[in-house]
């Protein structure tokens, strides 16, 4: 380690991706699709599309988040900040979603099924519908508000995560309509489907081409994601895997019925994971910071 | 109340990174882990070439994007203008860390690495347990040596001016390149330097306003 070369370059970020740092970028992928699974599902009033939906949120984004804590057992306090860390709001909202979700989901299970009320409260529907929306977009609206990072600092992050963590959602919905032998909520969510990766794909877009335009090191950023060190990921995981085979899948799907190639349903629903995966890993790894010291290497962009 | 600052005469310093070690013997701080440092970078094309030598340390800036992005409220600012975190209260989400532009945070994943590692700790790094204890998976950073200047304080003494209410770094600096004091009063130390050498933060355009100056032109 060298102390003295410390933010003299486009300083990588590496707390939030490097060792322990993947666990948070998994947890913020897994709250994300968890909750994308959940209002999906809540839409086709799809109760084990729901109850995944939770449990992803629940156990493995809540589970991974407190994982990555250096002290998980303080964890409570990260409620108290909500009116400047958005952090916080996020915490509370996640926390709300998923207590909320339980009183949706418990009418369900055969031995609860005296409740007073019902799966299709209104109320709840609306309520989870509104805050799943929230927790969609918790990650990415968590790494917007950091200034420090020109890359993050942008508007279109929240409505990055709302496509992909919708996108993604839908895709794990169908998959889990195949297994459950739903074969109708398929071809109810397959035109939507392309819809949703269109929105996804445009805002990929849109924020690659926004923080491009943008500071300095945003550029730098997206150089690096089209033709620096990150560009292999960014190309085959977030380009082939996660755009063109879907988008081929889905142009198939244009022209003949569902039914006649279920398999290819299943590809494009690992696809979507795997490229919305990597476009995360890649948001993440490609952030940088900029150098306090105006030094050459500062002055062109390597 | 006064509000803590500092100015680093850049033409003075020799980059001998006395404040860096002084730093880490005041603080008892970890291996690899550094609440100031000495960045090295090079400026110019051959054979104009300038060597850049800033010492650098948390700004303990006015407008801390640290402190509001804290979602526990574990980092704060002083009345005195000194940002702190609060070890008890940190969960280790690293949120400030990211938030901090001039990076100077750093999350303290293991607080018994020892200097020689396998060898045990030494009777210095002992020591430092007792009476510097670094709380493990929390986020430690620069506190402009917070503790010396409250017990100068309560001994009459005036940070900056005299030795013993003043910031290590600020004391082992061999040829006064560092300067402490009070950034609100217009006849400190601190406040003649900004004004009479026009000293300046760094990457002002961040909007921090930072506490810690530095004076580059002759």
């Amino acid at each position: 380690m060298k102390p003295y070369f410390w933010m003299t370059d486009y300083t990588p970020q590496k707390e939030w991706i490097d060792r322990k740092g993947l666990l948070l970028w998994l947890a913020f992928f897994l709250s994300e699709v968890g909750a994308g699974l959940y209002i999906v599902s809540l839409f086709l009033e799809f109760w084990v599309g729901s109850l995944i939906g939770w449990l992803i949120c629940a156990l493995l984004g809540g589970g991974l988040h407190m994982a990555y804590l250096g002290k998980p057992m303080r964890a409570w306090r990260s409620i108290l900040r909500p009116m400047t860390s958005e952090l916080s709001r996020g915490i509370i909202i996640m926390g709300l979603f998923l207590i909320l979700g339980v009183f949706q989901l418990a009418p369900g299970l055969k031995f609860l099924s005296g409740l007073p009320w019902s799966m299709d409260s209104l109320f709840l529907k609306i309520a989870l519908s509104v805050l799943a929306f929230f927790v969609i977009t918790h990650g990415f609206m968590t790494l917007s508000f950091l200034r420090a990072v020109p890359f993050w600092n942008s508007a279109i992050m929240p409505l990055l995560s709302l496509a992909s963590g919708v996108w993604v959602g839908a895709q794990m919905a169908n998959g889990l309509s195949l297994f459950s032998g739903h074969v109708e909520i398929v071809m109810i969510l397959e035109p939507v489907a392309r819809w949703f990766l269109f929105a996804y794909a445009l805002s990929t877009l849109f924020y690659l081409w926004n923080a491009f335009h943008g500071a300095q090191a945003s550029k730098v950023s997206v150089k690096l994601l089209l033709k620096g060190e990150l560009s292999s990921t960014f190309y085959t995981g977030v380009v082939i895997i996660g755009f063109c085979i879907p988008l081929i899948i889905t142009l198939y799907f244009c022209q003949r019925p569902i039914g006649t190639a279920t398999s290819l349903i299943w590809i494009r629903f690992f696809c979507a994971l795997i490229g919305d995966l990597a476009l995360r890993y890649c948001i993440f790894k490609a952030a940088r910071y900029v150098p306090i010291i105006n030094s050459n290497i500062t002055k062109g962009i390597r | 109340m006064a509000r803590w600052g500092m100015v680093i005469n850049l033409n003075t310093c020799i980059g001998c990174y006395n404040c860096m070690i002084s730093c880490k013997q005041e603080h008892f701080v970890p291996p690899g882990i550094f609440f100031t440092r000495v960045l090295v970078a090079e400026t110019g094309t051959y054979p104009s070439v300038r060597k850049l030598v800033y010492p650098v340390l948390c700004n303990h800036c006015k407008e801390a994007p640290c402190i509001e992005v804290c979602p526990t409220g574990a980092t704060t600012k002083r009345e005195d203008g000194i940002v702190i975190v609060d070890p008890d209260i940190c969960i280790g989400c690293r949120t400030c860390l990211m938030a901090c532009p001039y990076q100077q945070r750093t999350f303290l994943p293991n607080a018994d690495e020892e200097y020689f590692p396998g060898q045990g700790l030494t009777p210095y790094e002992e020591m430092g347990k007792k009476l510097y204890p670094l709380e493990k998976g929390t986020v430690v950073k620069c506190n402009f040596c917070a503790e010396i200047i409250d017990d100068g304080l309560k001994k009459g003494l005036v940070p900056g001016v005299d030795r013993d209410a003043t910031p290590a770094c600020v004391r082992a600096c061999p040829v006064h390149a560092r300067h402490f004091g009070d950034l609100d009063d217009p006849e400190s130390n601190v406040s003649l330097l900004i004004r009479d050498k026009k000293a300046d933060p760094l990457r002002s355009e961040h909007g921090t306003d930072p506490s810690v100056f530095y004076i580059t032109s002759g």
